[in-house]
Protein backbone atom coordinates (compact mmCIF):
# COMPACT_ATOMS: atom_id res chain seq x y z
CA UNK A 1 0.00 0.00 0.00
CA UNK A 2 1.41 3.37 -0.92
CA UNK A 3 0.50 6.94 -1.80
CA UNK A 4 -0.34 8.37 -5.22
CA UNK A 5 3.02 10.15 -5.50
CA UNK A 6 4.79 6.84 -5.22
CA UNK A 7 3.06 5.36 -8.26
CA UNK A 8 6.22 4.84 -10.24
CA UNK A 9 8.04 3.11 -7.48
CA UNK A 10 5.07 0.92 -6.68
CA UNK A 11 4.69 -0.20 -10.26
CA UNK A 12 8.37 -0.83 -10.80
CA UNK A 13 9.04 -2.63 -7.58
CA UNK A 14 5.98 -3.49 -5.51
CA UNK A 15 6.83 -5.21 -2.28
CA UNK A 16 4.07 -7.75 -2.63
CA UNK A 17 2.29 -8.24 -5.92
CA UNK A 18 -0.33 -10.94 -6.26
CA UNK A 19 -2.69 -11.83 -9.10
CA UNK A 20 -5.67 -10.64 -7.08
CA UNK A 21 -4.23 -7.23 -6.20
CA UNK A 22 -6.33 -4.30 -7.26
CA UNK A 23 -5.47 -0.76 -8.15
CA UNK A 24 -7.80 1.44 -6.14
CA UNK A 25 -8.24 5.18 -6.08
CA UNK A 26 -10.12 6.02 -2.94
CA UNK A 27 -10.83 9.11 -0.92
CA UNK A 28 -9.26 8.22 2.42
CA UNK A 29 -10.76 11.26 4.10
CA UNK A 30 -14.20 9.76 3.57
CA UNK A 31 -14.51 7.06 6.18
CA UNK A 32 -17.79 5.86 4.75
CA UNK A 33 -16.22 4.95 1.43
CA UNK A 34 -14.76 1.62 0.49
CA UNK A 35 -13.25 0.02 -2.56
CA UNK A 36 -16.43 -1.70 -3.64
CA UNK A 37 -18.59 1.39 -3.38
CA UNK A 38 -20.49 0.27 -0.29
CA UNK A 39 -19.94 1.95 3.04
CA UNK A 40 -18.14 -0.06 5.69
CA UNK A 41 -21.11 0.32 7.98
CA UNK A 42 -23.58 -1.01 5.43
CA UNK A 43 -21.31 -3.93 4.62
CA UNK A 44 -20.97 -4.85 8.28
CA UNK A 45 -24.70 -4.43 8.83
CA UNK A 46 -25.58 -6.59 5.83
CA UNK A 47 -23.33 -9.34 7.13
CA UNK A 48 -25.46 -9.49 10.26
CA UNK A 49 -23.11 -7.80 12.69
CA UNK A 50 -24.47 -5.27 15.16
CA UNK A 51 -23.46 -1.71 14.33
CA UNK A 52 -23.36 1.25 16.67
CA UNK A 53 -26.22 3.65 16.00
CA UNK A 54 -26.00 5.92 19.02
CA UNK A 55 -24.09 6.11 22.30
CA UNK A 56 -25.15 8.24 25.25
CA UNK A 57 -22.80 8.91 28.16
CA UNK A 58 -23.84 10.74 31.30
CA UNK A 59 -20.81 11.29 33.49
CA UNK A 60 -22.94 13.18 35.97
CA UNK A 61 -26.51 12.56 36.97
CA UNK A 62 -28.97 13.27 34.21
CA UNK A 63 -32.64 12.75 33.65
CA UNK A 64 -32.74 9.82 31.28
CA UNK A 65 -31.23 8.06 28.27
CA UNK A 66 -33.15 9.22 25.23
CA UNK A 67 -32.34 7.66 21.84
CA UNK A 68 -34.09 9.69 19.14
CA UNK A 69 -34.39 9.72 15.34
CA UNK A 70 -33.78 5.98 15.14
CA UNK A 71 -33.34 4.69 11.60
CA UNK A 72 -35.38 1.96 9.97
CA UNK A 73 -33.95 -1.09 8.25
CA UNK A 74 -32.82 -3.19 11.21
CA UNK A 75 -34.27 -6.47 12.44
CA UNK A 76 -33.69 -5.46 16.04
CA UNK A 77 -32.30 -2.80 18.28
CA UNK A 78 -29.98 -3.84 21.08
CA UNK A 79 -29.11 -1.61 24.02
CA UNK A 80 -26.09 -2.50 26.13
CA UNK A 81 -24.16 -0.83 28.88
CA UNK A 82 -24.40 0.04 32.52
CA UNK A 83 -26.23 2.77 34.36
CA UNK A 84 -26.76 3.67 37.97
CA UNK A 85 -29.40 5.65 39.73
CA UNK A 86 -28.18 8.49 41.88
CA UNK A 87 -30.76 8.20 44.59
CA UNK A 88 -31.49 5.04 46.47
CA UNK A 89 -35.26 5.27 46.51
CA UNK A 90 -36.07 4.04 43.01
CA UNK A 91 -34.18 1.52 40.98
CA UNK A 92 -36.85 0.17 38.65
CA UNK A 93 -35.88 0.80 35.04
CA UNK A 94 -38.58 1.83 32.58
CA UNK A 95 -38.47 1.75 28.77
CA UNK A 96 -40.74 3.98 26.70
CA UNK A 97 -41.40 3.89 22.97
CA UNK A 98 -41.80 6.95 20.74
CA UNK A 99 -42.27 9.44 23.54
CA UNK A 100 -45.25 7.72 25.11
CA UNK A 101 -44.48 8.06 28.83
CA UNK A 102 -47.87 6.91 30.15
CA UNK A 103 -46.98 3.90 32.26
CA UNK A 104 -50.47 2.42 32.18
CA UNK A 105 -50.23 2.11 28.38
CA UNK A 106 -47.66 -0.66 28.93
CA UNK A 107 -47.67 -4.09 30.54
CA UNK A 108 -44.71 -5.81 32.13
CA UNK A 109 -43.58 -9.11 33.61
CA UNK A 110 -40.41 -9.39 35.67
CA UNK A 111 -38.77 -12.27 37.50
CA UNK A 112 -35.57 -11.97 39.46
CA UNK A 113 -33.27 -13.61 41.88
CA UNK A 114 -32.43 -11.27 44.72
CA UNK A 115 -30.70 -12.22 47.93
CA UNK A 116 -32.08 -15.77 47.93
CA UNK A 117 -35.62 -14.60 47.13
CA UNK A 118 -37.54 -15.10 43.89
CA UNK A 119 -39.88 -12.16 43.30
CA UNK A 120 -42.20 -12.26 40.29
CA UNK A 121 -44.28 -9.28 39.28
CA UNK A 122 -46.78 -8.31 36.60
CA UNK A 123 -48.14 -4.78 36.30
CA UNK A 124 -49.34 -2.07 33.95
CA UNK A 125 -46.01 -0.29 33.77
CA UNK A 126 -43.11 0.01 31.33
CA UNK A 127 -40.58 -1.66 33.63
CA UNK A 128 -37.98 -3.68 31.76
CA UNK A 129 -35.45 -4.22 34.54
CA UNK A 130 -33.52 -2.78 37.41
CA UNK A 131 -30.46 -0.60 37.80
CA UNK A 132 -28.10 -0.16 40.70
CA UNK A 133 -28.55 2.73 43.04
CA UNK A 134 -26.05 4.62 45.14
CA UNK A 135 -26.84 3.06 48.46
CA UNK A 136 -23.27 1.85 48.81
CA UNK A 137 -19.86 2.68 47.42
CA UNK A 138 -19.25 -0.51 45.48
CA UNK A 139 -21.64 -1.78 42.89
CA UNK A 140 -21.75 -3.58 39.62
CA UNK A 141 -24.34 -3.30 36.92
CA UNK A 142 -25.16 -4.83 33.58
CA UNK A 143 -27.88 -4.11 31.04
CA UNK A 144 -28.86 -5.89 27.83
CA UNK A 145 -32.18 -5.03 26.17
CA UNK A 146 -33.52 -6.25 22.83
CA UNK A 147 -36.30 -4.59 20.84
CA UNK A 148 -37.16 -7.07 18.14
CA UNK A 149 -38.69 -6.07 14.79
CA UNK A 150 -38.86 -2.30 15.44
CA UNK A 151 -40.16 -1.44 11.96
CA UNK A 152 -43.08 -3.84 12.02
CA UNK A 153 -46.80 -3.21 12.52
CA UNK A 154 -46.82 -5.53 15.54
CA UNK A 155 -47.20 -4.31 19.11
CA UNK A 156 -43.89 -2.94 20.33
CA UNK A 157 -42.10 -4.82 23.07
CA UNK A 158 -38.73 -5.05 24.76
CA UNK A 159 -36.94 -7.90 26.52
CA UNK A 160 -34.28 -7.15 29.06
CA UNK A 161 -31.64 -8.84 31.18
CA UNK A 162 -30.27 -6.66 33.93
CA UNK A 163 -28.06 -7.46 36.87
CA UNK A 164 -26.40 -5.48 39.57
CA UNK A 165 -24.85 -5.68 42.98
CA UNK A 166 -26.32 -2.88 45.06
CA UNK A 167 -24.00 -3.80 47.91
CA UNK A 168 -21.77 -6.63 49.07
CA UNK A 169 -24.68 -8.31 50.81
CA UNK A 170 -26.90 -8.99 47.83
CA UNK A 171 -26.96 -9.37 44.07
CA UNK A 172 -29.88 -9.01 41.69
CA UNK A 173 -30.41 -10.67 38.33
CA UNK A 174 -33.64 -9.87 36.51
CA UNK A 175 -35.45 -10.96 33.38
CA UNK A 176 -38.06 -8.49 32.22
CA UNK A 177 -40.41 -7.90 29.32
CA UNK A 178 -42.60 -4.89 28.63
CA UNK A 179 -45.07 -4.38 25.81
CA UNK A 180 -46.98 -1.32 24.71
CA UNK A 181 -50.59 -2.42 24.64
CA UNK A 182 -51.63 -0.51 21.51
CA UNK A 183 -48.61 0.91 19.68
CA UNK A 184 -48.00 -0.60 16.24
CA UNK A 185 -46.04 2.23 14.64
CA UNK A 186 -42.34 1.87 13.91
CA UNK A 187 -39.98 2.59 16.77
CA UNK A 188 -38.11 5.84 16.19
CA UNK A 189 -37.41 6.78 19.81
CA UNK A 190 -36.51 4.76 22.90
CA UNK A 191 -36.25 6.34 26.32
CA UNK A 192 -34.80 4.54 29.33
CA UNK A 193 -35.68 6.15 32.61
CA UNK A 194 -35.28 4.84 36.15
CA UNK A 195 -37.08 7.86 37.56
CA UNK A 196 -34.52 10.47 36.55
CA UNK A 197 -31.20 11.28 38.18
CA UNK A 198 -29.20 8.61 36.39
CA UNK A 199 -25.67 8.35 35.03
CA UNK A 200 -23.69 5.81 33.04
CA UNK A 201 -23.27 4.85 29.42
CA UNK A 202 -25.58 3.05 27.02
CA UNK A 203 -24.97 2.09 23.42
CA UNK A 204 -27.74 1.43 20.91
CA UNK A 205 -26.90 -1.10 18.21
CA UNK A 206 -28.84 -2.09 15.12
CA UNK A 207 -28.66 -5.62 13.75
CA UNK A 208 -29.92 -6.82 10.38
CA UNK B 1 -14.00 6.32 -5.88
CA UNK B 2 -12.94 4.07 -8.70
CA UNK B 3 -12.05 0.42 -8.79
CA UNK B 4 -9.70 -0.65 -11.53
CA UNK B 5 -7.99 -3.87 -12.29
CA UNK B 6 -4.22 -3.71 -12.32
CA UNK B 7 -4.11 -3.82 -16.11
CA UNK B 8 -6.28 -0.70 -16.37
CA UNK B 9 -3.79 1.49 -14.57
CA UNK B 10 -2.81 3.51 -17.59
CA UNK B 11 -6.35 4.57 -18.39
CA UNK B 12 -7.13 5.41 -14.82
CA UNK B 13 -4.10 7.58 -14.31
CA UNK B 14 -4.63 9.33 -17.67
CA UNK B 15 -8.32 10.01 -17.16
CA UNK B 16 -9.18 9.57 -13.50
CA UNK B 17 -12.82 9.99 -12.59
CA UNK B 18 -12.14 10.97 -8.98
CA UNK B 19 -9.40 13.57 -8.71
CA UNK B 20 -9.88 15.00 -5.23
CA UNK B 21 -6.57 16.21 -3.75
CA UNK B 22 -6.68 13.70 -0.93
CA UNK B 23 -7.04 10.71 -3.20
CA UNK B 24 -4.37 8.11 -2.91
CA UNK B 25 -3.21 5.40 -5.18
CA UNK B 26 -3.32 2.22 -3.22
CA UNK B 27 -2.07 -1.26 -3.85
CA UNK B 28 -3.95 -3.68 -1.70
CA UNK B 29 -3.84 -7.43 -1.49
CA UNK B 30 -7.47 -8.43 -1.27
CA UNK B 31 -6.52 -11.91 -0.14
CA UNK B 32 -5.05 -10.39 3.02
CA UNK B 33 -7.99 -9.82 5.35
CA UNK B 34 -5.91 -7.79 7.78
CA UNK B 35 -5.29 -5.08 5.21
CA UNK B 36 -7.63 -2.38 3.99
CA UNK B 37 -7.48 0.54 1.62
CA UNK B 38 -7.32 3.20 4.31
CA UNK B 39 -4.58 1.54 6.30
CA UNK B 40 -6.92 0.34 9.03
CA UNK B 41 -7.17 -3.37 9.54
CA UNK B 42 -10.47 -5.07 8.86
CA UNK B 43 -10.60 -6.12 12.51
CA UNK B 44 -10.21 -2.53 13.69
CA UNK B 45 -12.90 -1.37 11.28
CA UNK B 46 -15.34 -4.02 12.51
CA UNK B 47 -14.52 -3.18 16.11
CA UNK B 48 -15.07 0.54 15.66
CA UNK B 49 -18.41 -0.02 13.95
CA UNK B 50 -19.66 -2.07 16.90
CA UNK B 51 -19.27 -5.66 15.72
CA UNK B 52 -17.96 -8.20 18.23
CA UNK B 53 -14.49 -9.35 17.22
CA UNK B 54 -12.81 -12.58 18.18
CA UNK B 55 -10.02 -12.10 20.72
CA UNK B 56 -9.25 -15.65 21.74
CA UNK B 57 -10.62 -19.18 21.56
CA UNK B 58 -9.81 -22.12 23.80
CA UNK B 59 -10.77 -25.68 22.96
CA UNK B 60 -10.44 -28.39 25.56
CA UNK B 61 -10.77 -31.74 23.86
CA UNK B 62 -9.59 -33.34 27.09
CA UNK B 63 -10.63 -32.07 30.48
CA UNK B 64 -8.89 -28.97 31.77
CA UNK B 65 -9.68 -25.38 32.64
CA UNK B 66 -10.01 -22.23 30.55
CA UNK B 67 -7.60 -19.35 31.08
CA UNK B 68 -7.92 -16.24 28.93
CA UNK B 69 -4.82 -14.16 29.59
CA UNK B 70 -3.41 -10.86 28.28
CA UNK B 71 -6.92 -9.64 27.52
CA UNK B 72 -6.62 -6.27 25.78
CA UNK B 73 -8.41 -3.13 26.85
CA UNK B 74 -10.25 -0.84 24.47
CA UNK B 75 -13.61 -2.59 24.35
CA UNK B 76 -16.82 -1.79 26.17
CA UNK B 77 -17.43 -5.40 27.16
CA UNK B 78 -16.20 -8.95 26.88
CA UNK B 79 -18.48 -11.70 25.60
CA UNK B 80 -17.76 -15.39 26.10
CA UNK B 81 -19.77 -17.89 24.08
CA UNK B 82 -19.48 -21.62 23.73
CA UNK B 83 -20.23 -24.96 25.28
CA UNK B 84 -19.04 -26.72 28.41
CA UNK B 85 -19.41 -30.03 30.17
CA UNK B 86 -17.72 -31.58 33.17
CA UNK B 87 -16.30 -35.08 33.30
CA UNK B 88 -17.19 -35.40 37.00
CA UNK B 89 -17.87 -39.11 37.39
CA UNK B 90 -21.43 -40.09 38.29
CA UNK B 91 -22.59 -36.48 38.52
CA UNK B 92 -25.61 -35.14 36.61
CA UNK B 93 -24.34 -31.57 36.93
CA UNK B 94 -21.35 -29.59 38.12
CA UNK B 95 -20.60 -26.07 39.34
CA UNK B 96 -18.31 -23.77 37.37
CA UNK B 97 -16.46 -20.77 38.82
CA UNK B 98 -15.03 -17.68 37.15
CA UNK B 99 -12.07 -15.75 38.60
CA UNK B 100 -10.94 -12.23 37.66
CA UNK B 101 -7.20 -11.58 37.27
CA UNK B 102 -5.32 -13.18 40.17
CA UNK B 103 -8.18 -12.83 42.65
CA UNK B 104 -8.72 -16.50 43.50
CA UNK B 105 -10.11 -16.22 47.03
CA UNK B 106 -13.52 -17.78 46.65
CA UNK B 107 -15.20 -15.86 49.46
CA UNK B 108 -14.23 -12.53 47.90
CA UNK B 109 -16.99 -13.14 45.37
CA UNK B 110 -20.76 -13.28 45.59
CA UNK B 111 -23.19 -14.69 43.06
CA UNK B 112 -26.96 -14.67 42.62
CA UNK B 113 -28.52 -17.46 40.59
CA UNK B 114 -31.96 -17.48 38.97
CA UNK B 115 -32.69 -20.94 37.65
CA UNK B 116 -35.39 -23.30 36.52
CA UNK B 117 -34.59 -26.97 36.99
CA UNK B 118 -37.17 -29.67 36.50
CA UNK B 119 -40.40 -28.02 37.59
CA UNK B 120 -38.81 -25.91 40.33
CA UNK B 121 -37.58 -22.32 40.37
CA UNK B 122 -34.45 -21.51 42.32
CA UNK B 123 -33.06 -18.26 43.70
CA UNK B 124 -29.75 -18.81 45.40
CA UNK B 125 -27.12 -16.36 46.61
CA UNK B 126 -23.74 -17.49 47.94
CA UNK B 127 -20.26 -16.19 48.65
CA UNK B 128 -18.46 -17.78 45.73
CA UNK B 129 -17.84 -17.03 42.03
CA UNK B 130 -20.26 -19.53 40.47
CA UNK B 131 -20.98 -18.40 36.91
CA UNK B 132 -22.77 -21.37 35.28
CA UNK B 133 -24.03 -24.88 35.94
CA UNK B 134 -22.96 -27.54 33.44
CA UNK B 135 -23.74 -31.23 33.03
CA UNK B 136 -21.54 -33.83 34.64
CA UNK B 137 -20.46 -37.11 33.13
CA UNK B 138 -23.99 -38.52 33.24
CA UNK B 139 -25.58 -35.42 31.68
CA UNK B 140 -27.15 -35.27 28.24
CA UNK B 141 -24.58 -33.40 26.20
CA UNK B 142 -22.95 -30.04 26.94
CA UNK B 143 -24.33 -26.78 28.27
CA UNK B 144 -24.76 -23.71 26.11
CA UNK B 145 -22.92 -20.87 27.83
CA UNK B 146 -23.07 -17.10 27.32
CA UNK B 147 -21.16 -14.80 29.66
CA UNK B 148 -20.72 -11.02 29.48
CA UNK B 149 -18.52 -8.62 31.43
CA UNK B 150 -19.64 -5.02 31.03
CA UNK B 151 -17.00 -2.34 31.68
CA UNK B 152 -14.28 -4.93 32.27
CA UNK B 153 -11.48 -2.53 31.29
CA UNK B 154 -12.62 0.42 33.35
CA UNK B 155 -10.10 0.81 36.15
CA UNK B 156 -10.99 4.39 37.00
CA UNK B 157 -14.52 4.00 38.29
CA UNK B 158 -15.35 2.76 41.75
CA UNK B 159 -17.52 0.02 40.34
CA UNK B 160 -16.56 -3.51 41.25
CA UNK B 161 -16.16 -6.04 38.49
CA UNK B 162 -18.99 -8.42 37.63
CA UNK B 163 -19.98 -11.07 35.10
CA UNK B 164 -23.46 -12.06 33.97
CA UNK B 165 -24.33 -15.39 32.38
CA UNK B 166 -27.07 -17.32 30.65
CA UNK B 167 -26.85 -21.10 30.42
CA UNK B 168 -28.89 -24.20 29.72
CA UNK B 169 -28.43 -27.94 29.54
CA UNK B 170 -30.15 -31.26 30.17
CA UNK B 171 -29.11 -33.50 33.03
CA UNK B 172 -31.24 -36.36 31.75
CA UNK B 173 -34.21 -37.07 29.53
CA UNK B 174 -36.40 -36.01 32.46
CA UNK B 175 -34.57 -32.99 33.85
CA UNK B 176 -33.41 -29.84 32.10
CA UNK B 177 -31.91 -26.64 33.50
CA UNK B 178 -31.95 -23.04 32.35
CA UNK B 179 -30.55 -20.17 34.35
CA UNK B 180 -28.93 -16.80 34.70
CA UNK B 181 -26.26 -15.74 37.17
CA UNK B 182 -24.57 -12.52 38.18
CA UNK B 183 -21.18 -12.74 39.91
CA UNK B 184 -19.43 -9.79 41.50
CA UNK B 185 -16.09 -9.44 43.19
CA UNK B 186 -16.66 -7.59 46.43
CA UNK B 187 -13.81 -5.11 46.03
CA UNK B 188 -11.93 -5.54 42.73
CA UNK B 189 -12.05 -2.42 40.55
CA UNK B 190 -8.92 -3.10 38.47
CA UNK B 191 -9.21 -3.68 34.74
CA UNK B 192 -9.67 -7.36 33.95
CA UNK B 193 -6.81 -8.85 31.96
CA UNK B 194 -7.18 -12.52 32.89
CA UNK B 195 -10.25 -14.73 33.21
CA UNK B 196 -10.12 -18.25 34.60
CA UNK B 197 -13.05 -20.64 34.24
CA UNK B 198 -12.93 -23.95 36.10
CA UNK B 199 -15.06 -26.32 38.14
CA UNK B 200 -15.43 -25.66 41.84
CA UNK B 201 -13.63 -28.76 43.06
CA UNK B 202 -11.29 -29.69 40.20
CA UNK B 203 -9.65 -26.43 39.16
CA UNK B 204 -7.46 -27.72 36.39
CA UNK B 205 -8.72 -31.02 35.08
CA UNK B 206 -12.48 -31.29 34.73
CA UNK B 207 -13.92 -29.06 31.98
CA UNK B 208 -14.35 -30.11 28.37
CA UNK B 209 -15.61 -27.73 25.71
CA UNK B 210 -14.86 -24.70 23.64
CA UNK B 211 -15.13 -21.04 24.64
CA UNK B 212 -14.61 -18.04 22.38
CA UNK B 213 -13.78 -14.63 23.80
CA UNK B 214 -15.07 -11.61 21.92
CA UNK B 215 -14.65 -7.88 22.48
CA UNK B 216 -17.28 -5.33 21.53
CA UNK B 217 -17.18 -1.55 21.32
Amino acid sequence: MTGFSALTNELSGPAALHPDDLLCITDVSDTTESVDGTTHKVKVKNLGFPVILQRITHTTASGEFDFTSLPSGYKRFIIRGSIEHQTSATDELYLYFNGNFTGSDYHTQVIRGQNNTLPVGEASTAQVGFCADTATVSRAHYLHIVIENPDSAELKHAFGITSNAPNTAENIINLGMCVHKTMTTAVTRITLDPGGNVKGELTLYGEA
Amino acid sequence: MVDKAFTDITDEVATPTDTAPDDLLLMTDVSDTTESVDGTSLKAQLKNLGAPVLLDRITNATAGNFVFSSIPGGYKRLIIKGWLESDAAGAPSDTVYIFFNSATTITDYKHQRLQGRGSAAVSNEQNNPQIVVVPGATGLGPATVHIELEGYADSTSRDVKCATSLYGHAESTATATVGAIVVQHNSLTDAITTLTIETNNHPTDQLVGELSLYGQM
